[in-house]
């Protein structure tokens, strides 16, 4: 088989890969998530636990990369290609590390009072899920366009964390309970603007590699 | 001039071009604590305008990487050197970041209430400063064991955020005005310890590139109770 064949087979299986340490990141995200909100510890245990097998994944696909770069002599454009996929790899991983801190904040939650409403928090954890899946199909389709929508969510992200700091301040005021609750809250909101955050990293890495064009789409906080 | 002095001489470029840009992220983020302790609205604007240079000296690096793998081929130890320093950019420009992040909030909080004590704050900032400062001397020094102790260092840094959230809502309980304030620095506490998570980062990486051993120290964001 000619090099050029091994090698576009060979990166269709890393990106293949990518898909599925996606889809996985995705449902941990989603199960963190309702774990907290239907308060199941079950859950919120097995996300921590199938962690284990995202890292694995992930230094399997680390690994197939360097790989490639080493034995297929890829042109500079290939290796662009190969840097970038190495680049959402660790963001993927990273992502699932905060649906993990979410599950232990989910056990720690246990026995401590909610605030009546967590609507915010619930629309914050809809709409990271959203831009990770977005910034994953924008990585399949090469699609720039959808990369770029990705940004707006980002936005969102941040002013809704604005009213939940302010919800939840008034919430910690009733006692040290509360208090406590309110805390673990944010950071499981802290967790969640960090995977808004990473989704928005892949999709600029997105546009990188389509475009050439250097975005900054979001990161500093304002 | 044979292949490989080449290569050796242009990894070694890879090298001070990251370290510079190091050197010069720890500066941003010295900066902007600056900016905002003294309510310094021209350092921060400083900062702020500072950042697209790093951007710029990010990508400028991975080009760097991109044409020298292209060029020579290389294998093993030589390839991790390359992909180490890709990554490190990209941390190092994340940080410059949220270095940007803190300025753009100082100006913020140039006029309005303060909390009396920011002690918490400012020794959070330091705390992160040390443990990007001493990731990079692991990478200057390519010394794994040096990098380990710096990974250790993050851990102090989650309780901190712990009681910088209590004297806020102590900030806000005494002064009806504090609200937006508090958000700010709120923010501002972020900021800092997304910059200790991503330093953290770099010392794996490190470790990764001197041993083959790849750690995680853990990007996940609980607090240390």
């Amino acid at each position: 088989m000619a090099a050029r064949v091994t090698f576009d087979r060979q990166l269709r299986e890393v990106r293949a890969r990518i898909l599925e340490l996606g889809s996985l990141t995705e449902r941990s995200v989603a199960a963190a998530a309702s774990a907290l909100f239907q308060r199941d510890l079950a859950l919120a245990k097995a996300v921590v636990v199938g962690d284990q097998e995202i890292n694995r994944l992930r230094f399997v696909i680390e690994d197939e990369i360097t790989t490639v770069m080493a034995t297929q002599q890829p042109t500079a454009r290939d290796l662009r290609e190969l840097v970038t996929a190495l680049s959402i790899t660790s963001e993927l991983e990273r992502i699932a590390d905060h649906a993990k801190g979410i599950g232990r904040l989910v056990s720690r939650l246990d026995g401590l009072p909610m605030p009546a409403d967590l609507a915010d928090l619930v629309s914050m954890a809809e709409d990271v899920r959203a831009m990770l899946r977005h910034s994953l199909d924008a990585y399949v389709e090469q699609n720039v366009a959808e990369a770029e929508a990705v940004a707006q969510g980002d936005y969102e992200i941040d002013r809704r964390y604005q009213t939940i700091f302010q919800t939840l301040s008034e919430f910690m005021s009733v006692g040290r309970p509360e208090q406590m609750a309110g805390t673990y809250l944010l950071w499981v909101a802290h967790n969640l603007e960090r995977v808004g955050d990473r989704a928005t990293n892949i999709a600029e890495r997105v546009i990188f590699v389509a475009t050439g064009r250097l975005v900054e789409l979001n990161t500093d906080q304002s | 001039m044979t292949m490989r002095v080449v290569l050796s001489r242009q990894l070694a470029e890879v090298r001070t071009n990251l370290l510079d840009l190091g050197a010069q992220v720890e500066r941003a983020l010295a900066q902007a604590m600056t900016a905002l302790v003294t309510r310094d609205g021209a350092l921060a604007q400083e900062v702020i305008a500072n950042d697209k240079r790093l951007n710029e000296l990010r990508y400028t690096i991975e080009e760097q990487c991109v044409e020298i793998m292209a060029r020579h081929q290389p294998m093993a130890r030589d390839l991790r050197d390359l992909l180490t320093a890709v990554n490190l950019a990209q941390e190092l420009e994340r940080i410059a970041d949220h270095a940007k992040g803190i300025a753009t909030l100082a100006l913020k909080l140039q006029d309005g209430p303060m909390p009396p004590d920011l002690t918490n704050l400012k020794s959070m900032a330091v705390d992160a400063q040390g443990i990007l400062h001493h990731s990079l001397d692991a990478y200057a020094a390519g010394d794994a064991a040096m990098a380990y102790r710096a990974a250790e260092e993050d851990g102090p840094i989650n309780a901190r955020y712990d009681a910088i959230v209590h004297t806020l809502l102590e900030f806000m309980a005494s002064d009806p005005t504090a609200q937006m304030p508090a958000t700010y620095l709120l923010w501002i506490a972020h900021n800092i310890e997304r910059s200790a998570d991503r330093a953290t980062n770099i010392a794996e990486r490190v470790i990764f590139q001197v041993t083959g051993e790849l750690v995680d120290f853990g990007a996940e964001t609980v607090p240390s109770k």
